[in-house]
């Protein structure tokens, strides 16, 4: 090949390294700003606007590349220039009309090393940036949705701009006693922290704190956690942060009592109980102690005694266990008495009042005499003559005070005093026969009762009977009446089974009364004393009734329907609040909420916080998660849409059929 | 034998002609302006930028393959196209429809109802401009209801098409009169009452000449009350004043021993006494409506259908009432419209039951809302149209009735055309940048 | 229509039984002076069932300390979290007795705190007019001559409803006696209770 020919095929050879190498770069150029624009949004223009850019570049670097040309004297010129040893004869010899010694000194060269070279330069730069750019725009289109949500919340305006909010450390300082450490919080939307912590607020920057709460502006730097959930405003200069604080309370410790594991029914009051009783704490557990309380007495009479047995420090263990022995020997029981056991334990905390857990509690109880008697199917209640001996015991005793005084006393003083204590047993006397009679089923003013021969009006009236004939006349009607059913709705009232002893008191004290009445107290004592006698003998017979179950007392609601004197006037009746309004209050407050997420979301970020701690003690504690991490994202500009579904699920309970009612909505 | 040189030039002149006359094409083509197209395809997604375009220059036909029901704004923009002269023919691959209401609920704050129409056994979910509030499976009728409150306007996707409504009026709603006598069922029905919002004014008969008030003495009228609730048969009640009541649009809800007040009996012709035996046709013409005594199932008061548990009186259904509940064939509760008022007489004794004995933890709830939703459906409320966004209830339907029926499906689609001026323009462009590179190639130029 | 049904508590701990002529007083008392149906004769519910919940009107009485269950106390809990009334006195006649102190934490244990009713609250002319607040019983004034007075009754609210009344006036004692003795009584004593049940019915 003459040297010409080869010049100009090394011309060809340039005229498309530099077309290469303008496609390449105008390709990159062009994918470049497809790859920064495609986020924005691919749309023609983009597309149009790569195509130009590329054509555009990619002619810049063509007519640069090309330079002069790619005429055969312009290669042969700079074949020479990069080819010493061509001796500048190159571009001699590719002229038209050569001499042919010159085109065989030039026969000899080899410039493929030169066009290798310079395609090597030229065209590795241009490859190796379309290859970025290419990656470049892979990237860009897998991450377009993202980077374009970035930028549309950086670019809206308004919606998500953060606004200057305070930064606040909050070192959370817990109480002494829980004897764990606290944290420290970085701008917390929530701060959770045990009753009775400290928190200790802190911020960069000059200007000082300031704490408000509700619309009191408090001058300190530290807050006491107290029982109620707060929202606290811290403000330093321009900025302002809103924290809310949720108190965690200390909750008791947590008793069970494993010993005895049931209750029991003695029938001799001696031997030993072993007590035991498992404690549990959160935090810890302070002393724990068994406690008994001794029932003893009956009817209107008894007296109690408490005592502790077993104590024991457990000096802030979370999990314990007490024992003890509860020996009834040395508790003095008598038959019918009850001991009350139970176990206690307090917690660290300094108000013990609080931090009291208490087990349930075992009831032991020492049978009453006859109780295990086999005819008795079910002890009767208490009596109530019971209270009729205490009274008769102490007009005994002020019987016989007077009569102690009687030398000094003058006799109408004596007559007066007498007849006071009369009086007194008297009232005493109608209580128990409010009894006796009451028993009967019948009308007791008189104090009679069917079956002791008396007649109604209308016919002559017998003297009163003799309380020996009453004696007498009630053994008449008990003995006729065994075995009958008991029924008061009749008319014929039959006879219960008189409590002999009661009716016998009854009729000593009529005596007393007598005597009293008469001022003379000396004589009334030997009745009373049989009077009181007498009560107790009432008081041992326990069963008072044929059966052991006394005899329901039933009212004929119809015979006495209306028959009061007096009449009632009701006042009127004041409208309860509606239970519910709280809670459509509430879903309003939330409607508003997000309303206001779209325009402001610090402020939205705020009004959740403050709805969050009206609703917390409602909110389940994940509804109460959601709603703080919804405030969080409204604060950090993210979407808190999933969570505030959450939160409103939570305030409106949605009701859903599948059927409509035939009957405009009633279900 | 040309040379390849020769070959060249030839080539190049000829793209530099093609070039020319494509040019020279869409130029006309420009100065003339669009042609319009004859038939035009869009779907349901391209609508949009369609309908824009259209309004530049109109179709002469448009064809929408709707696969998503339009939208009420895009449906006016196509019933003003249509009125320009442009024919509209839509096709949808699911005609099934739906709708959707919302109903304000008859207290401020009370929960609205709403109700979709769908498909039935298809899922819908309601949403709102918060998000979804809850999906719901369609029932036999095809019919989902909530109670709920929706944020904004409540939106409920309907298969194909999305279906928007908002509470349209506001009520005004007047205290309810509970007359009774002072016992379980009064205390808790005022207790449910007030407890769900409703403002209550009582008269209970405690004895005679003693009563418990509870607000002013009103009489019974509609410009005083909504609704008056009776519960025993005996307390004074001037049956005229009451019938009056109902006739101007009050309602009435007799419950238990109410439904034998003489003053309800007059209005809903209750027979007073059970009777087991053969009715006769006087006695049937005679009295609409007759009840019977019905005992309540042992432990159902404990089960999921409490009511079950309650003894009631049931009654025979006659022509102008519905029957709201039933026990077995016989009604339970009854409602009946009397002139412009209604009457709902519930057979249920003691339904305090239901809030006391259930197990659930609900059951106070339950009543309330059963209590709440009995006086809700006879009370006398007036509308007060409010400002609502404007709702989009039927899609199909409105659809339907703006551009007509929809055509058949799997007709003919007409082709694409052709983007002529792009074609035009793209070639001018190649055949232009081809010969110059070629010139350049040659190192010319 | 149902009748009011006077029911009375049967707990674990203690002497429940105390007073069985009260049903009864107090059942004559509402026949006396109202119209509202009464079941002739009171009946007897274990307060840890649910049978609880069927009579929303419960009497509770006791001399001795008051340890309730936990199945007692959630009882009590629902019983008054759904609208019941539960009436609670002391039969003992003293102050801070063992019965006041256990029942007293019983009560704040399942229902509440107690808060003192005030002389002019509703329940006090709900039916009869007391203008002096709860009427002092005869042990009080003078049956003993101690001159123990308990001048306030407390209660546990549930909004602005008394749910659990609780009185160491002992009434119990007061109206332990047979219906038929009241015509001997110039002033009827049970008509506080009238009071009460009204209240419990019509509030």
């Amino acid at each position: 090949m003459r040297s010409r020919e080869r010049v100009e095929a090394t011309g060809r050879s340039l005229a498309a390294i530099a077309l290469g190498k303008s496609l390449l770069l105008g390709t990159a150029a062009g994918a470049t700003l497809a790859a920064v624009t495609w986020p924005l949004g691919v749309g023609r223009a983009t597309v149009f606007v790569s195509l130009m850019l590329a054509v555009g570049i990619g002619w810049w670097t063509y007519r640069r590349a090309r330079g002069t040309g790619f005429s055969v004297p312009n290669v042969a010129l700079w074949i020479e220039e990069r080819l010493p040893s061509s001796g500048w004869k190159l571009v001699t010899a590719v002229e038209d009309g050569a001499p042919e010694a010159l085109e065989q000194s030039v026969a000899a060269l080899d410039w493929s090393s030169v066009t290798r070279q310079a395609t090597q330069k030229a065209l590795a730069t241009p490859a190796v940036a379309l290859l970025a750019a290419l990656g470049l725009l892979a990237t860009s289109i897998v991450f377009a949705p993202a980077v374009s949500r970035v930028l549309a919340t950086r670019l809206t305006p308004g919606a998500r701009v953060p606004t200057e909010t305070l930064d606040v450390t909050v070192e959370v300082i817990l109480p002494g006693y829980a004897r764990r450490r606290g944290e420290s919080l970085r701008n917390p939307a929530v701060v959770r922290a045990l009753v009775g912590s400290r928190l200790r607020l802190s911020t960069v920057g000059r200007d000082s704190l300031r704490l408000t709460v509700g619309d009191r502006e408090v001058a300190t730097s530290s807050w006491p956690v107290g029982p109620q959930a707060v929202a606290l405003r811290l403000r330093s200069g321009e900025t302002s942060r809103l924290i809310a604080i949720d108190p965690i309370p200390d909750s008791a410790p947590a008793v069970q009592l494993r010993n005895p594991p049931r209750d029991t029914v003695l029938a001799v009051a001696g031997g030993v109980f072993a007590l035991g009783a498992d404690v549990r704490d959160d935090l810890g557990i302070a002393r724990a102690a068994f406690e008994y309380i001794v029932s003893s007495g009956s009817g209107e009479t008894f007296t109690f005694t408490t005592g502790s047995i077993g104590a024991r420090q457990l000096g802030g263990a979370q999990t314990g266990a007490i024992t003890g022995t509860l020996s009834l020997a040395t508790l003095n029981l008598k038959p019918g008495d009850f001991v009350h056991v139970r176990a206690v334990a307090t917690d660290l905390r300094p108000d013990s009042a609080a931090a009291r857990g208490a087990s349930e509690t075992r009831t032991i109880r020492i049978a009453r005499a006859g109780e295990f008697d086999s005819v008795a199917v079910e002890a009767a209640a208490p009596p109530e003559e019971d209270k009729a001996v205490l009274s008769q015991r102490m007009l005994i005793n002020l019987t016989e005070a007077l009569v102690r005084r009687r030398r000094q006393l003058a006799r109408t003083t004596l007559a007066d005093e007498s007849r006071t204590i009369a009086r007194d047993q008297a009232r005493l006397r109608k209580q128990v026969s409010d009894i006796v009679f009451a028993r009967f089923g019948d009308d007791p003013t008189g104090e009679h009762f069917h079956g002791d021969g008396h007649q109604h009006e209308g016919q002559e009236l017998r003297p009163a009977l003799t309380p020996d004939e009453l004696l007498q006349a009630a053994e008449n009607a008990t003995s006729a009446a065994a075995g009958k059913v008991l029924d008061f709705e009749s008319d014929e009232t039959p006879v219960v089974a008189v409590n002999r002893p009661l009716l016998e008191a009854y009729n000593f004290m009529w005596e007393a009364g007598r005597e009293l009445d008469q001022g003379a107290p000396e004589k009334a004592l030997p009745p009373m004393y049989r009077a009181l006698d007498a009560i107790q003998r009432a008081r041992a017979a326990e069963r008072l009734y044929l059966r052991s179950r006394p005899p329901r007392a039933v009212v004929d609601v119809d015979r006495v329907r209306l028959q009061g004197r007096e009449k009632g006037t009701p006042a009127a009746r004041e409208p309860r609040e509606a239970s519910t309004g709280a809670a459509r209050v509430a879903l309003a407050r939330f409607a508003r909420v997000v309303v206001l997420a779209r325009s402001d979301a610090a402020a939205a970020a705020d009004s959740l916080l403050l709805l969050r701690i009206d609703l917390l003690p409602r909110l389940s504690p994940a509804q109460a998660d959601a709603a703080a991490s919804a405030a969080t994202s409204l604060r950090a500009g993210r979407d808190a849409a999933a969570d505030l579904a959450v939160l409103r699920r939570a305030l409106e309970g949605v009701v859903a059929s599948d059927s409509m009612s035939r009957w405009s909505g009633v279900r | 034998m040309r040379s390849r040189a020769d070959r060249r030039l030839t080539a190049e002149r000829a793209l530099r002609g093609i070039a020319f006359a494509a040019m020279a094409v869409l130029a006309w083509r420009l100065s003339i302006g669009q042609p319009s197209a004859d038939r035009t395809h869009v779907t349901s997604g391209s609508l949009d930028s369609a309908l824009v375009r259209w309004s530049a220059s109109a179709p002469k036909w448009a064809t929408i393959d709707a696969d998503t029901i339009p939208g009420s704004r895009q449906r006016d923009w196509l019933v003003a196209l249509r009125r320009t002269g442009t024919t509209i023919t839509w096709s949808a691959s699911d005609s099934s429809g739906g709708a959707v209401t919302v109903e304000q609920g008859p207290l401020t704050g009370s929960l609205h109802r709403v109700t979709a129409l769908a498909v039935a056994g298809h899922d819908v979910v309601l949403s709102d401009d918060l998000g979804t509030i809850d999906t719901a499976r369609t029932g036999p009728d095809g019919i989902a209801s909530w109670r709920a409150s929706p944020i904004g306007q409540a939106r409920v996707a309907l298969g194909q098409a999305n279906a928007a409504s908002a509470a349209r009026d506001s009520l005004i709603v007047r205290p309810v009169l509970v007359i009774g006598q002072a016992g379980w069922e009064s205390r808790f029905v005022v207790t449910a009452l007030e407890e769900d919002g409703w403002s209550v004014m009582a008269r209970l008969t405690v004895a005679p000449g003693a009563l418990v008030r509870q607000g002013p003495a009103v009489r019974i009228d509609t410009a005083e009350l909504s609704a008056v609730v009776v519960l025993d048969s005996n307390s004074t009640v001037d049956a005229s004043e009451l019938s009056r009541f109902v006739r101007e649009g009050g309602g009435i809800v007799a419950s238990g021993a109410g439904a034998n007040h003489p003053a309800v009996r007059a209005l809903v012709a209750l027979r007073p006494a059970p009777f087991r035996f053969q009715r006769d046709a006087a006695q049937i013409s005679q009295y609409p409506v007759s009840f019977e005594a019905s005992p309540g199932a042992i432990g159902a008061l404990l089960g999921p259908a409490p009511r079950e548990g309650l003894s009631a009186r049931t009654f025979g259904l006659r022509a102008g009432s519905v029957a709201l509940e039933r026990r077995g064939d016989a009604t339970v509760v009854l409602a009946r419209r009397v002139e412009s008022g209604r009457v709902i007489v519930v057979g249920y004794d003691d339904t305090w039951r239901l809030r006391m004995v259930p197990a659930s933890e609900s059951a106070p709830e339950a009543h309330r809302a059963w209590w709440s939703s009995l006086v809700a459906g006879a009370v006398y409320v007036r509308p007060v149209p409010r400002d609502a966004a404007p709702v989009d209830e039927a899609p199909l339907a409105s659809t339907i009735s703006a551009l007509g029926p929809p055509s058949a499906l799997g007709g003919p689609v007409p082709d694409m055309p052709l983007p002529w001026d792009a074609v035009l323009a793209a070639g001018a462009a190649a055949s232009l940048l081809a010969q110059w590179l070629s010139r350049r190639m040659r190192g010319v130029a | 229509m149902s009748e009011f049904v006077f029911a009375t508590a049967q707990y674990e701990s203690g002497d429940w039984d105390s007073a069985p002529l009260v049903p009864a007083n107090l059942i004559d008392s509402i026949a006396r002076y109202t119209s509202i149906p009464v079941a002739p004769a009171g009946v007897v519910v274990a307060l840890s069932s649910n049978d609880v919940l069927r009579f929303p009107f419960l009497f509770m009485t006791g001399h001795l300390p008051v340890r309730f269950t936990e199945a007692e106390r959630a009882s009590v809990r629902r019983f008054i979290d759904r609208g019941g009334f539960l009436f609670i006195d002391d039969h003992n006649h003293d102050i801070d007795g063992a019965f006041h102190k256990t029942v007293t934490e019983e009560i704040q244990r399942s229902a509440g705190p107690l808060v003192t009713v005030s002389k002019r609250h509703e329940l006090f002319s709900s039916f009869f007019t007391f203008p002096d607040g709860p009427p002092n019983t005869s042990h009080e004034l003078n049956g003993w001559g101690d001159n123990l007075l308990h001048p306030d009754l407390k209660a546990v609210f549930r909004g602005d409803r008394i749910a659990l009344l609780y009185s160491n006036k002992d009434y119990s004692s007061e109206w332990s006696y047979h219906p038929e003795n009241k015509r001997f009584y110039s002033v009827d004593n049970t008509r506080f209770g009238v009071n009460l049940v009204v209240y419990a019915l019509t509030r």
